[in-house]
């Protein structure tokens, strides 16, 4: 069965074209929850939660070209929650150091670099070059128009620059 | 322009794209995920009595012949060019019955609205009949909000009294909405010709929360059902049902069965019933929500998708398969300090797998039934648990299992007494009903 046609019959409520397109999608729903809570048991329980909210609301969906965006925004709004919820982002160190070498610097400068954009900026940096999604795609996802959308990641990008070299400023003097 | 940043965001991604995924924990968590919604959409059903909810998860058989039934598009698209359906046809295209009782004419305008805030809850309309209700209702807000979840849609009696009901609804949550049409499903326990009642919804957008109590009034028409009594027995590998009627409500069909007390045999699930007509037309359960109600000892209504409008001249009941165990069998004996089986039914099905977070985990070689096996939980002492959380998940060849071990002290072994189980009788029985 084509992709779409599963995505369209998880739409219509049919249980097991829902699953396929959960396992479809579970790494990158992964990644995306642990790229954002740095946390093996929260990435866990967030895949755990966004299966939930997919489920049931996978009815709002209308195109189903979007899924992957769609299932993705899920997850992030979830982990922007969450991380809002432990007020600061804590970085679990050992967790962190599976993911890069403890002294490799440039991994935790943009770390933290990303960590001082704004929610939607974080997503949609994350969205562009984590989940590899088309321009096109999160224009259609946000109701926005692709110039609109371009405007916004070189605005991102901008900050990004500003605070990696402020920040890396700063860790240079403190070393 | 920002060449370099671009490159260390892709550089970044490489990192995480080079970790290590725990991939079974994943699947569970996926299929914890699956349960809870299963669990939430039939929210109140241990209100009254015993009911049965299959939680089917990942079952490709069982759903055959339910989306054989579905209704024709065509059918669908024509109900939908109605004025003002749309919305409420993307909710029920799947039970004929519903949709046939919109295209009579069934439903009710309602349009009793509440505005709280910047946020309109609409009654839009309902069906009802002395055995069930549903009630549509939409939400409007002023402003986008990126995430609108519905915590609570709930139905009183017009003096605030509780209902004697399943209820079940949607919890959404609709992303970057600006509103929604959704909808209450009401069963009673006991026919009610009630009129006046209280719709109590909690919507929660992503800056606060708004409550609303809105009353409204139905009205039931004169005649409402068809009932065929039938008090025939039949038998099903020596086993005994007695058929004893079946009632066509506008919103369901209800088949009512009784188990005769001899039997050896505990039925578990009425797994294919439907109705069929002269010229081969099926009516069978509806693919969600409730679909029986009752057991071995008080008898069973099982619920069909509804043919009232249709009410053909010739009308036959197909029974086939029932999951069925021994009396004797009815629980999985399990000791969680050996980690061993102690009893099962016959052909040892059940392999115990591992016990994970509290949680036991078994597996069937069949990767197709869909079914979570466990209900209720009691320790050797005859203590009570209740229900825990249980999951299944489909892999290759096999299907895995798992409930959630008490909490509270208990002595060994556990008694979990089985809601469903991969062993079956069947017969093709069929009975004229008119």
């Amino acid at each position: 069965m084509a992709k779409g046609d599963v995505v369209q019959k998880a739409i219509t409520g049919d249980d097991t074209a829902f699953l396929q397109v959960i396992h479809l999608y579970k790494i990158d729903l992964y990644k995306t929850a642990l790229a954002f809570l740095k946390d093996e048991e929260e990435a866990l329980e967030a895949v755990q939660e966004v299966t939930y909210r997919a489920y049931k609301s996978i009815r709002s969906l209308k195109n189903p070209a979007y899924i992957k965006t769609w299932l993705i925004r899920i997850m992030i709004n979830y982990c922007q929650d969450e991380q809002k919820k432990h007020k600061q982002m804590v970085f679990h160190d050992d967790k962190i150091n599976q993911i890069a070498a403890a002294d490799d610097y440039s991994f935790f400068e943009l770390e933290d670099a990303m960590q001082m954009l704004e929610d939607n900026e974080r997503e949609l940096l994350h969205l562009k070059y984590f989940s590899d999604l088309k321009i096109k795609d999160i224009a259609a996802l946000w109701n926005r128009p692709e110039g609109t959308i371009k405007t916004w990641l070189t605005k991102a990008l901008a900050k990004l620059k500003e605070h990696m070299t402020e920040e890396g400023g700063k860790r240079r003097v403190s070393k | 322009m920002y060449q370099n940043e671009e490159n260390r965001l892709q550089e970044h991604k490489q990192k995480y794209d080079e970790i290590e995924i725990p991939s079974d924990r994943l699947d569970q968590s996926i299929s914890k995920g699956m349960s809870r919604a299963h669990m939430e959409s039939t929210k109140s059903i241990r209100k009254i009595g015993r009911w049965i909810v299959p939680m089917i998860a990942a079952s490709i058989l069982v759903f055959a012949f339910i989306a054989s039934i579905r209704v024709s598009p065509a059918f669908a698209s024509h109900v939908a060019s109605l004025p003002g359906m749309e919305k409420m046809v993307e909710l029920i295209h799947h039970d004929k019955g519903l949709m046939s009782a919109l295209e009579n004419e069934f439903m009710q305008d309602i349009g009793v609205s509440q505005e709280n805030d910047g946020m309109k809850l609409t009654i839009d309309s309902a069906i009802a009949d002395e055995q069930g209700m549903v009630v549509f209702y939409s939400i409007e807000t002023e402003q986008t909000q990126e995430e609108l979840t519905i915590k609570k849609s709930e139905l009183t009696l017009a003096d605030g009294s509780e209902l004697e009901a399943v209820t079940s609804y949607d919890t959404g949550p609709f992303l970057q909405s600006d509103g929604f049409t959704s909808k209450v499903e009401v069963m009673f326990s006991k026919l009610s010709t009630d009129t006046d009642y209280i719709l109590n919804a909690e919507i929660e957008g992503a800056s606060s929360s708004e409550s609303f109590s809105i009353p409204f009034s139905i009205e039931h028409s004169e005649e409402t059902k068809h009932v065929y009594e039938l008090n025939q027995t039949v038998d099903i590998e020596g086993q005994s049902l007695i058929i004893e009627r079946v009632i066509v409500y506008p919103i369901r069909t209800a088949v009512e069965i009784k188990a005769h007390p001899d039997n050896t045999k505990k039925i578990l699930h009425f797994e294919s019933m439907r109705l069929v007509n002269e010229d081969g037309e099926e009516w069978s359960g509806s693919s969600n929500g409730l679909t029986s109600s009752g057991d071995n000892e008080t008898g069973w209504s099982i619920y069909l998708q509804s043919n009232y409008f249709e009410n053909p001249d010739e009308l036959y009941l197909e029974i086939n398969e029932m999951q069925a165990i021994d009396k004797e069998d009815e629980f999985l004996v399990f000791d969680t300090e050996q980690r061993a089986i102690l009893h099962q039914p016959n052909g040892n099905r059940l392999v115990f797998d591992e016990i994970s977070n509290g949680t036991a985990f078994f597996s069937i070689a069949d990767e197709n039934y869909g079914f979570v096996p466990f209900g209720s939980i009691k320790d050797s002492e005859d203590k009570e648990f209740g229900m825990s959380g249980s999951y299944n998940s489909t892999g290759e060849g096999s299907t895995r299992f798992g409930f959630d071990i008490p909490k509270e002290e208990f002595t060994n072994p556990l008694y979990i007494e089985f809601e469903f189980y991969p062993a079956w009788i069947e017969d093709e029985v069929l009975i004229k009903v008119k």
